[in-house]
């Protein structure tokens, strides 16, 4: 499992745990979450996300 | 918002520099966003910092993350200016515009461009019975902030709206001892009603903050008392865009630089966005929006026929119950319609005409961000 930052804001996308309010499921792999979604946190795209290390 | 300013036919100068001044959110966004619809064109990036791109948001939530100003960065100034290929002044800053000439004035040298992006933001507004006080605004005053907090006895903060409040949170869930005064007879007056503020002030007393506010104890007081006791002052009371470079050339200003829907100032190829950019008469100075005007910024300056128009923005807070607000329109009249307990609050301010115009959500129904989103725009459009 992978984390992704939101190079705008900050806020990290947990392969692990999901987005389970907006829909996506905990275990969601970050390829799979569709193209348009957007950071729930600053409205970035897919695009401006980048791999972090697990900390 | 129908103002337009100067005339929007845009005469071409293909060798000159598109110029931003700033390199925070709002200047690196767009450049980014340009990036994408245009390889090529030269920019200059002119910043009064070290350029260091940082995700901001995170500054009021770092201190409880483990993270030291250098760990904040993302890229330096140097990789930022390599990934996207452009030219970026460190450190400098910008003396004068000449709107004439166009061209900028540095301390040493003079910029020609062909367009102008001020994205310069907004600077903390100063406590006049505490000038020693520290804002957080920026990754260096981040790191004023960490090297005073290690000989302080504690942090005094004045200023309960959002950042005061984050930061309250910050440094509570890391073990300071934290007073929080507000002017205001509750937390984050200009965003919740009574219920959901008191709910946060208890869970922020919970992990052992002292509120108090004018009503109970003046403020000459609470400086004084912090003075005494060697405790850090933190002041959050608000944003002031520094308008004096955009007076140099000619922009019409008010509280912030005036632009209409295409972020045209009142003098042509030159623009402005994010916190010093006041669009119709509304500072727009949250994250969701800054991103969205470099958005659109980027699809103009590259030839694309479009404008800007408001949205619901959430906010969200990084406290207890990660509050999310959707501001009802300033000055609306109308009432909240609540329900839930505790931490797990909801409400949907009705204003006077039956119409949903502005919501807040905490706790479990946080969840509900997307349908209140939906809502109030269907209401809106209604």
């Amino acid at each position: 499992m992978r984390k992704w930052q939101c190079i705008v804001c900050g806020w990290i996308y947990d392969e692990a745990a999901g987005v389970p309010e907006e829909g996506i499921a905990p275990g969601t792999a970050w390829d799979d979450i569709p193209d348009d979604w957007v950071c729930p946190d600053c409205g970035a795209g897919k695009d401006d996300f980048e791999m972090v290390e697990v900390a | 918002m129908s103002e337009q300013y100067a005339n929007r036919q845009q005469v071409q100068a293909p060798d000159l520099p598109l110029v931003i001044v700033g390199s925070g959110l709002a200047g690196y966004t767009l450049v980014r966003e340009f990036r994408k619809l245009d390889a090529e064109h030269p920019i200059i990036l002119i910043t009064q910092s070290d350029g260091s791109f940082y995700p901001k948001p995170q500054l009021s939530a770092a201190l409880g993350n483990q993270k030291s100003a250098d760990q904040l960065v993302m890229k330096s100034a140097a990789e930022m200016a390599d990934s996207l290929g452009i030219e970026i002044r460190t450190q400098e800053r910008v003396l004068s515009i000449d709107s004439n000439r166009k061209c900028l004035h540095l301390t040493q040298e003079e910029i020609p461009f062909g367009r102008l992006v001020l994205a310069m933001g907004a600077e903390p507004r100063e406590l006049k019975e505490a000038m020693n006080a520290i804002s957080v605004n920026q990754l260096a005053d981040y790191r004023r902030f960490r090297e005073t907090l290690t000989q302080a006895s504690g942090v005094t903060i004045i200023g309960t709206g959002l950042v005061g409040c984050e930061f309250a949170y910050d440094l509570a869930r890391s073990g300071h001892s934290v007073r929080l005064w507000g002017a205001e007879d509750r937390i984050l007056q200009r965003f919740l009603p009574e219920e959901p503020a008191r709910a946060l002030e208890k869970a922020l007393e919970d992990l052992g903050v002292q509120i108090s506010t004018a009503s109970k104890q003046p403020l000459a007081d609470v400086v004084s008392e912090a003075q005494t006791a060697n405790r850090m002052l933190l002041t959050s009371i608000g944003l002031e865009v520094d308008k004096r470079l955009a007076e140099t050339a000619g922009l019409r200003c008010r509280r912030g630089i005036c632009v209409d829907q295409r972020f045209q100032t009142s003098v042509s190829d030159i623009f402005a966005i994010g916190d010093c950019a006041e669009v119709g008469n509304t500072l727009y100075q949250y994250i969701q929006p800054i991103t969205s005007q470099a958005r659109t910024l980027a699809q103009i300056l590259s030839g694309t026929d479009t404008h800007w128009e408001t949205d619901w923005w959430p906010v969200t807070i990084k406290l207890p119950g990660n509050p999310m607000i959707f501001m009802p329109p300033a000055g609306a009249q109308g009432s909240w319609e609540q329900e839930g307990s505790a931490l797990d609050l909801k409400g949907v301010f009705v204003d006077d005409n039956g119409k949903a115009s502005g919501a807040y959500l905490l706790g479990q129904h946080v969840k509900e961000r997307a349908s209140i989103l939906a809502l109030l725009k269907e209401q809106q459009t209604a």
